[in-house]
């Protein structure tokens, strides 16, 4: 007798709220610094994650990653979220891309600090934990896009870099 | 020789990894709310982030005290969706009994990070890496399997 694994959507969302937590932890690694801070609130971001993808509130999960002094922005890291589930496919996330893109764009200062900002479509409905926020300004930077880095059912993150121009 | 028990949680993406070290947590703790408990969900985001990175697949989470060994393995992907080499059961023992400490697997180029955040919240806790672990496991199953050998010549002659 063969099985076969029956994907829900609920995978799906698990499997993508899990590996763009893991993805933001590389990213924070890569560009040296320390994810203590991002591990920390691990279950209250999931949480939040988890809920708005699957009522499907959640359009981006942005990395801003700046200096605490002047709070300029240094660079920004997005995850676009894709909404195309079919069930269909297999488990993606591309670590290497994150890796190879980082190594070109550098490390960041010592004194940098960072923080993750979700944004949500209207309607969204409360998570504890979370309020409102405004983006740090992108004035002079341009946005490089990496395409597809997490992806399971056709429910994916496409991730992109803001760099000074 | 010490005894070994074995256990598979699902993972990703049948539970969140956050949710499956809480399972484990429940395994080892066998539902009493001690020191211990609170101690291991401390770390439950750093352990969170080593599920995620699938250390836990091949290398153990081993976990030592004055009773049996145990290790810990996770599975994922379709695996953890089917389900069927998971094994959750309860222990017949106390796995944290006495003097313990947890061992977690993880990626060589977190250990630094890891060893430090573990450090904040627990010192049974720790990290090590996953290679290191994985052989280290595999030694100590191997000279397990060595001692459990049945001589059947001896066990089926006169």
């Amino acid at each position: 007798m063969t099985a076969v694994a029956v994907n829900t959507y609920t995978h799906s969302v698990t499997y993508v709220a899990d590996n763009i937590l893991k993805s933001f932890k590389d990213i924070i690694k890569f560009v040296g610094l320390d994810p203590a801070k991002l591990v920390q609130d691990w279950d209250t971001t999931m949480r939040a994650l988890t809920g708005w993808l699957e009522g499907q509130y959640l359009t981006m999960v942005v990395l801003e990653i700046f200096n605490p002094k002047t709070n300029e922005l240094i660079t920004r890291w997005d995850m676009d979220i894709v909404y195309g589930w079919t069930g269909d496919g297999g488990f993606w996330t591309d670590t290497e891309q994150l890796r190879y893109n980082i190594r070109k764009a550098g490390l960041a200062p010592t004194e940098a600090t960072y923080r993750l900002i979700l944004r949500v479509n209207p309607g969204a409905p409360d998570v504890s934990g979370w309020g409102d926020a405004t983006l740090r300004s992108t004035a002079g930077m341009v946005r490089q896009s990496l395409g597809s880095t997490v992806e399971h059912g056709g429910l994916g993150a496409n991730a992109a870099y803001w760099r000074k121009a | 020789m010490s005894t070994v028990v074995r256990r598979t949680f699902k993972s990703t993406p049948a539970r969140p990894a956050s949710t499956t070290w809480r399972q484990i947590v429940e395994l080892l703790t066998q539902g009493r709310d001690s020191t211990a408990r609170k101690e291991l969900l401390a770390v439950e985001g750093v352990a969170a982030s080593i599920i995620t990175d699938k250390a836990p697949q091949h290398a153990a989470v081993v976990v030592t005290c004055d009773g049996p060994r145990t290790r810990i393995y996770c599975i994922y992907d379709d695996a953890a969706i089917e389900g069927d080499d998971a094994n959750e059961d309860a222990l017949g023992y106390d796995p944290l009994k006495g003097d313990w400490a947890v061992s977690l697997p993880c990626e060589a180029e977190d250990l630094a990070w890891v060893q430090n955040a573990l450090k904040q919240h627990s010192s049974r806790i720790t990290a090590r890496d996953k290679v290191e672990a994985s052989s280290t496991t595999q030694k100590s199953e191997a000279s397990a399997a060595a001692a459990l050998e049945i001589d059947l010549k001896g066990f089926l002659g006169p």
